[in-house]
């Protein structure tokens, strides 16, 4: 074959490709327009059902248990739940119950198609009793990232402490994005208190890290003792000490400033952690007693953003205000972009 | 009867809402968008209007804010349903002129409720 003719073939072979993907992008933009406007129109049949049943009203809602029926019913309660809170949200959701539809969306979470497990899994998660716990455990292991995630988020909403072992199971085994389990045990609230303090101790440093950090977040002092003995723990040490900067109690202060004068000591000037040191300063910062400013007025003389973190911490400490200053003045770059006079209400309040 | 001008851009909301206010007797419109809103709220002088922030072409708080530029319609009692729950949001949306301030998710008896308190405090 010449040049030409193959030249030729080719772009015969490209334009039928283009043309091709021209149709399938049509055909696939049609198609979800005819599945979109099916759905608009069956919703529109089943919105007031569930209306009603807001409403306390008995409703019938055996068409929603099974087929897609069910899938939509499940999409429409999912958004309506979702938006309401109060004596209504109760009445729904505990008609769906009684209709059977959650012990339907339960069995479908393991159903063989992926859509229709996440759609059951959202459902479960917005009618929220804890008796799906089990359902919602078992979705973590699925074999299909996007259906875990909404597993671990619909665990969040459940308001129930039994949701903590699986996700800190989850957490242990990598199989949810960590951003995802530590919303959800957010969510979850003090409620999860126990299974977060057990979770404290787990072999798995990661888990002791997110956990420290949802303590922290959830202001549980029942956390302190632990996490004080976390702060001795390399590889947990930086979110046990933020952790203990949010719970704020000043037990935490001789620890803390033990801890930062060791890394700051210059035996481990090659190998500090100025991470920890930062996170540890902030929380001193946070804690505010001013046992910790011999400590801050160490940091000083160090890295940028270590020196950054301790002249923050100062900046109520009133009186020693001009030895920040002065600090500040020595860094590289001078005090460019930090204001070296706090405000001239700062007073001797810590 | 009151009317009574519910604008959001979800449907299912606007669906509840509408189902709620109908059950206690109000006769209800709504729209989707402030822009629509406020010509409705022009067109049809509802007795109280209900409002969402965050909508396309004319926000929750610039309808108001419109409403309440109008001597025509500044008398209108405005309830504004939002997400937005921050303090200053809350400032916010009184400053623009709000009558009240419900924060999503909400419980619609508590919206039926509060739409009552404001129309009748409003006379209407």
């Amino acid at each position: 074959m010449s040049a030409a003719q193959v030249f030729g073939l080719a772009l015969v072979a490209l334009s039928v490709g283009l043309v091709a993907m021209v149709v399938a992008t049509l055909f696939a933009k049609t198609w979800r327009g005819v599945r979109a406007r099916r759905f608009a129109r069956r919703a529109r049949t089943v919105r007031p059902l569930l209306l009603r049943a807001l409403d306390g009203d008995a409703v019938d809602l055996s068409e929603l248990r099974r087929g897609h029926g069910a899938e939509v019913g499940r999409i429409v309660a999912t958004g309506m739940l979702a938006n309401v809170r109060g004596t209504d949200r109760r009445m729904l959701g505990e008609h769906l119950e009684s209709e059977g539809l959650v012990a339907a969306a339960e069995a479908d979470a393991r159903s063989g198609s992926p859509r229709r497990r996440l759609i059951a899994i959202e459902f479960l998660g917005a009618v929220g009793r804890p008796a799906s716990t089990a359902a919602l455990g078992a979705a973590l292991r699925d074999r299909i990232p996007a259906v875990r995630t909404a597993a671990a988020r619909a665990l969040g909403r459940l308001g129930s402490a039994s949701a903590v072992a699986p996700l800190v199971d989850a957490l242990a085994a990598g199989a949810v994005p960590r951003s995802s389990v530590t919303v959800a045990l957010l969510r979850l609230g003090p409620l999860a208190e126990e299974g977060l303090l057990v979770a404290l101790d787990h072999e798995d440093p990661v888990v002791r890290s997110v956990t420290a950090e949802v303590c922290g977040s959830l202001g549980l002092t029942s956390a302190r003792a632990p996490l004080l003995a976390l702060v001795r723990d390399r590889r947990c040490r930086t979110s046990a000490a933020r952790a203990l900067g949010r719970l704020g109690h000043p037990d935490a202060v001789p620890l803390l400033c033990a801890t930062v004068e060791a890394e700051l000591s210059p035996a481990r000037a090659r190998w500090s952690d100025d991470s920890f040191t930062i996170a540890a300063i902030n929380a001193l910062g946070s804690i505010g007693d001013r046992r910790a400013i011999p400590v801050y007025e160490s940091a000083l003389g160090r890295s940028r953003l270590v020196a950054l973190a301790a002249s923050e911490a100062l900046r109520p400490a009133g009186p020693r205000r001009s030895r920040r200053s002065t600090a500040l003045r020595s860094l590289p770059g001078g005090a460019a972009g930090h204001d070296t006079e706090s405000s001239a209400t700062d007073g001797a309040s810590r | 009867m009151s009317k009574v001008l519910v604008v959001d851009d979800d449907i299912d909301i606007c669906a509840l809402i509408e189902f709620k206010l109908a059950g206690a007797g109000h006769e209800v419109i709504v729209e989707h968008d402030g822009e629509g809103g406020l010509a409705a709220a022009r067109s049809e002088r509802p007795d109280a209007v209900l409002l969402d922030w965050m909508m396309p072409r004319l926000s929750g708080l610039e309808v108001c804010a419109a409403l309440r530029s109008d001597p025509e319609l500044a008398s209108i009692p405005v309830v504004l349903l939002t997400a937005r729950a921050q303090e200053a949001d809350i400032e916010r949306g009184f400053a623009a002129g709000a009558d009240d301030y419900i924060v999503k998710p909400f419980s619609p008896r508590e919206l039926s409720t509060r739409v009552d308190a404001v129309l009748k405090r409003a006379g209407r």
